[in-house]
């Protein structure tokens, strides 16, 4: 499977799923007029891994998303979350810029009740 | 747009399909332990729902702080711009202001007007750099918001603030005058005021001269920010325009009024000269007939004239040698010679003829020149008659014993000037020689007149025919005395 790569748009994040690496990045701002068509792709992408066993990792730097995005973030975790509860490999990093606590405490806030590793990152 | 139902529909697929399934089952007669595992299983989906709601609430409440905080900072931003740009705006009225104004007080004090509530300033100064003596003079000062006079200066050969400023063309900022002083100086010294902590020095610059200092000072610490310097920076470079501008002004009024002094000399002079011209030009058209001197004003050397006809008249006086032998004042005598010879030119002005010159006590006249007229015979026949007759009245009133002998002649003359001095317009030719014949072989009270003169006025005039003449160097010439009009 290719690597795959949706440019970011001014309501939408680049998107990279690279299937060989097992690396799902989202990168940018969210709010797209249709968040479940938008993410639709990514979570076919992550089921097909998932099914394949691919050991996953997962990069969010997003500056900033709206609610249904955010419930797409949750719905990938929850995916995620369960793949590692099947003893699938993965980890998830969260990047946030450093002065940006909000940013922090809301991937505090996604990685709450979750079992997959989380990590918060800075830049 | 995404319909709502649908959208929810499509966000929580999942759950809506337990719920769907749950309300078909519900109406249907099912076992209770089927309705308990259906119950517990829409129980944890509702579970997880209540999970991500909070989840969401929560991420959404953080989402919406940041927007907050965002907005925050731009409104900030944004006053922070207004402020700029209302700063701006008053530096460039400022800068208008300063540039029109012709006068450093002025100058000084519009920049004090400006810069309260803007930044601290205690001490307001500009200093005026005079080269030649290598000093900077504060002579203004705008201390505590008041204009002060101030003596102040300071010179280039010592090391301090202000020559450090001039000589190396920049600017020097200390916002601690304590601990900043070694930087700049060897010695703290403070012009104004021991206490005055923060000092700024901006050299006035046009072009790449420095013409002076701007100087803004307070007596708090660290008084001026990055915004606040680079206000001052802006207004002194407008002050340097408006003291250049008032500089210029100043040394272009003097040079006008300097101007001005001159050119009421030169009018002075110049009225002098008209009067001197107009005096020349009297005595000049005495001497000479208007368009003779016209020619020698245009630079002919030499005229000499040659006219077909023109006539000539000598008068004189007999008697007069005689009688200035007797005469007890040669005053009285020159008296009555100016008195008979007014009178002639006042003869000789109606008739429109050229006063030759006076020899002595003998007045020559000639007609036709130096501008031929037809009627120059007429004319000087005419005057004749009129010298005799003014002659007589003034020899009547004075009683004295003297007697006026007239000859006249025609003919062609050369008539000019030569010579460079005393130049006099005069006539030459033979013509001329024949009229002071006929004057001299004339008799007192008569008008003696040639051959010539009796051809041309015979039918108009009545002559008396004396014969001929011996005249000397000639041979006889035939003379007649002139009688009066036919």
């Amino acid at each position: 499977m290719e690597k795959i790569v949706i440019p970011k748009t001014k309501s939408s994040p680049e998107i990279i799923m690279d299937y060989k690496g097992g690396l799902l990045e989202i990168i940018g701002e969210s709010y797209p007029e249709n968040s479940l068509a938008f993410y639709k792709p990514v979570f076919e992408w992550l089921d097909k891994c998932i099914q394949d066993k691919v050991e996953l990792k997962v990069n969010f730097k997003l500056n900033y998303f709206n609610t249904s995005s955010s419930k797409c973030v949750i719905d990938l975790l929850d995916r995620l979350d369960k793949y590692f509860a099947n003893s699938g490999i993965a980890s998830i990093k969260w990047y946030y810029e450093e002065d940006d606590d909000d940013m922090m405490e809301t991937g505090e806030e996604f990685s709450s009740d979750l079992k997959v590793p989380f990590q918060l990152v800075y830049y | 747009m995404v319909n709502p139902e649908e959208e929810k529909e499509e966000f929580f697929k999942e759950e809506q399909e337990l719920l769907n399934r749950f309300k078909e089952n519900i109406t249907q007669n099912l076992s209770l332990g089927r309705i308990t595992e259906e119950y517990k299983l829409l129980g944890s989906k509702y579970d997880a729902l209540l999970r991500q709601t909070l989840k969401l609430m929560k991420i959404g409440d953080s989402n919406q702080r940041r927007l907050i905080r965002t907005q925050n900072e731009l409104q900030a931003t944004n006053l922070k711009l207004e402020l700029t740009y209302n700063n701006l705006k008053s530096l460039s009225q400022l800068g208008q202001t300063l540039t029109s104004s012709l006068d450093t007080k002025e100058i000084i004090l519009t920049i004090n007007k400006h810069i309260q509530g803007i930044m601290d300033s205690e001490i307001i100064t500009i200093g005026m750099y005079e080269e030649e003596k290598e000093i900077i003079k504060y002579k203004f000062l705008v201390k505590n918001h008041k204009f002060t006079p101030s003596l102040a200066s300071e010179t280039l050969k010592e090391d301090n603030f202000s020559s450090r400023c001039i000589i190396e063309k920049k600017e020097i900022i200390i916002l601690d005058i304590e601990t900043e002083y070694p930087n700049f100086v060897e010695n703290s010294q403070k012009l104004w005021d021991e206490k005055l902590l923060s000092q700024v020095y901006i050299p006035l610059q046009v072009e790449d001269r420095v013409i002076g200092i701007f100087s803004v000072q307070s007596y708090n610490k660290d008084a001026y920010n990055i915004n606040q310097l680079s206000i001052l920076r802006t207004m002194a470079s407008y002050v340097a325009i408006a003291i250049d501008n008032a500089d210029a002004y100043k040394e272009l009024s003097k040079k006008n009024k300097q101007l001005k002094e001159q050119m009421e000399k030169v009018k002075i002079l110049n009225d002098k000269l008209e009067v001197e011209m107009d005096k020349s030009e009297t005595l000049l058209l005495n001497i000479l007939p208007k368009s003779i001197a016209e020619r020698l004003k245009k630079g002919e050397n030499i005229i000499s004239d040659y006219f077909e006809e023109a006539s000539v008249l000598f008068a004189d006086i007999a008697g007069f040698t005689k009688m200035s032998s007797k005469m007890s004042s040669q005053e009285k005598l020159v008296d009555i010679l100016n008195e008979i010879f007014t009178n002639f030119d006042k003869v000789t002005n109606k008739y429109k003829l050229e006063k030759i010159k006076t020899i002595g006590d003998c007045y020559m006249v000639a007609g036709g020149i130096p501008v031929p007229n037809e009627e120059h015979l007429i004319r000087i026949t005419e005057a004749s008659m009129e010298m005799i007759e003014a002659f007589n009245k003034i020899q009547y009133e004075l009683q004295i014993d003297i007697g006026l002998r007239i000859g006249i002649n025609a003919g062609p003359i050369v008539a000019g000037v030569i010579g460079k001095n005393k130049f006099v317009y005069d006539l030459w030719g033979d013509t001329v020689n024949i009229a002071s014949r006929m004057e001299s072989n004339g008799m007192i009270g008569r008008v003696n007149c040639s051959d010539y003169v009796f051809q041309k006025l015979n039918h108009k005039y009545i002559f008396e025919y004396r014969g001929e003449l011996e005249v000397k160097g000639k041979g006889p010439m035939k003379m007649y005395f002139l009688e009066g009009k036919k």
